[in-house]
């Protein structure tokens, strides 16, 4: 299955001028980006987090309640999708700049 | 036309070189040189160095050009060798690399990804073509070559990180623990996979029919394919795992029903990411569902739909404002419905039938039909051409009778257990049946039961181009995709239009002496020398 999901991430390694990569590089490189775009929305989250929540976040988050887990993250990133769009769009901008 | 066309290309792409010629310069060696001596006669060392660095660099990657530039020939010698169709393409670069001064590193990287693709593309008509030794050897150059640029894309992710890490640490000190905590949230609920598939989407532009065969082809079936359609990164099912074949359906009817995506994945990743109990709750809903879903009035959404342009009403009344407002109606339990006293938050059918069968939705449709409804989300959805396949078959004739054996329980027994562990049941039951898949066989032989099939907007460009072809006399080739494979070497004898249908296309290829003739829809071919 990782072979096909690298295949398919032709186009993408493509853009970059990495289609010679073997399947195994390409899924690497994907994995950093990933990782990466998603480290950077939970910064942007935290930044949507006033001082006085940080004790009501800290408790939602340790807590096993994963319904109120996510309505918390509902509520401070109603516009996932946009932020999700602007980070990937930034990291794939930085990563392209002068390679 | 072989050659008109190409030789047209060639001759952009000589004016372009020599374009950049003027301004990139082929002085750039004596300026440097020059450069160089001028610094060791007044002495400056620091220049002297700099610039002799410069000059070495420059003959550094000179030289490669040169190696590249004989690669190419012997490449070219060999397809000669091998009597199969040279591909010019490799003149061309030939060309553009001749033109050394003009060239960069970048160039030569992406040069280099590009012919080995093709190289590939051919192999596929051409299988002998991957056993020639300098292709071979071509490939390992090209392999090496995305190597090196792959450890340069992992120094500038690893940058990023290193900038990331800092922030973190700095959140980390004035709140200690918590960008962990939501992490570990992050990866448990899988909005990690949500991100990757963001990711996916955003870089993997592809054209809209390939992407298409590309869904259509996967694991999970066709019928995510044409919901997928309704979702504006169509692409994420094709990069899916199977496990997470239920996010892409998730997606899909998030999208379908109009619903901010991010508040459906959000309040429903859980039930596929979560625990096992969390799935066992979902499924025991699912079973409940039946009794709500007898509950959609599918008849006067039928009787609507024999009146409607089919292509376009329900994502028209989906979108309007006015089905965003009996969509929020519908959530806050004020929906003027006969089903809505069994609202479950979670069932997304349930949540589509409701807001559907209510009286608000058929104002919203009334509107639709009589054109009033709020004209800037009717333009939003006009642009999407992704609703066309999807459109064009749930409206169908066909569709709606689907629809309705699954409401009376007479769909094809085994796609329905296949459809069983889906949250939104219902309308997988119905796409995954043989009647939806005998209606999206018709969608695409251009035999729906429906209006006028419209073709998009690359297509109808690439129709016209086909036209003015034809018109000069000239011989045009285009690539037939067959299953997940382009074929080239198909020429196009004729374009059938009519009213009502989609175009198609009579093709021709030769096999040795004889020849072969099909026809195909306009949506299976592309010209062979589209640019890559």
């Amino acid at each position: 299955m990782e072979k096909e999901i690298t295949n398919k991430c032709e186009s993408i390694m493509e853009e970059m001028g990495l289609s010679a990569l073997d399947d195994k590089r390409k899924q690497e490189i994907m994995d950093k980006m990933v990782g990466l775009v998603c480290d950077r929305i939970i910064l942007k989250l935290m930044g949507r987090i006033s001082d006085v929540e940080v004790d009501e976040a800290n408790e939602i988050m340790t807590s096993e309640d994963e319904d109120r887990q996510l309505e918390f993250l509902r509520i401070k990133m109603p516009d996932f999708n946009e932020i999700l769009d602007e980070e990937i769009n930034a990291v794939k901008a930085e990563i392209l700049k002068d390679l | 036309m072989e050659n008109k066309n190409e030789s047209e290309i060639w001759e952009k792409d000589e004016a372009l070189s020599k374009e950049s010629k003027k301004t990139e310069s082929p002085e750039t060696f004596e300026t440097n040189d020059d450069d160089l001596e001028k610094a060791k006669e007044i002495g400056n060392e620091e220049k002297q160095e700099t610039i002799g660095k410069e000059v070495s660099e420059v003959r550094t990657e000179t030289k490669e050009f040169d190696q590249f530039i004989e690669d190419v020939d012997r490449f070219n010698e060999s397809f000669e060798i091998s009597k199969t169709e040279k591909p010019k393409i490799f003149d061309r670069f030939k060309g553009l690399l001749s033109k050394k001064e003009t060239a960069d590193q970048r160039d030569y990287e992406k040069l280099s990804q590009d012919i080995s693709k093709r190289v590939f593309e051919y192999g596929k008509v051409n299988p002998d073509i991957l056993n020639n030794d300098s292709i071979k050897e071509f490939l390992e150059k090209a392999k090496e070559i995305a190597n090196e640029r792959a450890d340069r894309v992992d120094k500038k992710i690893e940058g990023l990180n290193k900038q990331t890490a800092e922030e973190i640490e700095k959140v980390n000190k004035e709140r200690p623990g918590l960008f962990d905590k939501i992490s570990e949230r992050f990866n448990k609920n899988g909005l990690e996979i949500v991100i990757a598939l963001g990711l996916l989407a955003m870089l993997a532009a592809m054209p809209r029919e390939a992407l298409l065969d590309k869904i259509a082809s996967g694991d999970v079936g066709m019928q995510i394919n044409t919901l997928l359609s309704q979702l504006n990164l169509p692409q994420i099912h094709s990069f899916l795992p199977a496990k997470y074949a239920n996010l892409a359906l998730i997606a899909s009817t998030a999208a379908v029903l109009r619903v901010a995506k991010s508040d459906f994945l959000t309040r429903n990743i859980k039930k596929y990411f979560g625990s096992n109990d969390l799935k066992e709750e979902v499924i025991q809903e699912e079973e409940k569902e039946p009794k709500e879903t007898e509950d959609f009035d599918v008849s006067s959404r039928e009787e609507v739909v024999e009146k409607k342009d089919t292509g376009e009403s329900f994502n028209q009344v989906a979108g309007s404002a006015e089905h965003q407002e009996t969509f929020k109606k519908y959530q806050e339990g004020e929906l003027d419905s006969k089903g809505n006293e069994k609202v479950d938050d979670n069932d997304m059918n349930e949540s589509f039938n409701q807001v559907a069968g209510s009286t608000e939705y058929q104002e919203a449709f009334k509107k639709y039909q009589e054109g009033e409804l709020n004209s800037k989300e009717n333009e939003k959805i006009d642009d999407n051409d992704m609703n066309e396949s999807f459109n064009q078959v749930a409206g169908s004739a066909e569709y709606q009778e689907a629809f309705k054996k699954y409401q009376g329980g007479e769909l094809d027994d085994e796609e329905k257990k296949e459809a069983g562990d889906d949250i939104n049941e219902s309308f997988n039951q119905v796409a995954g049946s043989a009647e939806y898949q005998e209606a999206f066989k018709k969608y695409q032989e251009g035999k729906l039961d429906n209006e006028e099939m419209k073709i998009n907007k690359e297509e109808l460009e690439m129709l016209n181009t086909l036209k003015e072809m034809i018109a000069k006399g000239e011989k045009v080739e285009v690539k037939y995709k067959k299953g997940l494979d382009w074929e080239f070497g198909w020429y196009v004898t004729d374009i059938k239009e009519k009213k009502g249908k989609r175009p198609s296309v009579s093709l021709k290829r030769f096999q040795g002496n004889d020849a072969k003739y099909i026809n195909v829809d306009l949506s299976k071919i592309e010209l062979a020398k589209k640019k890559y």
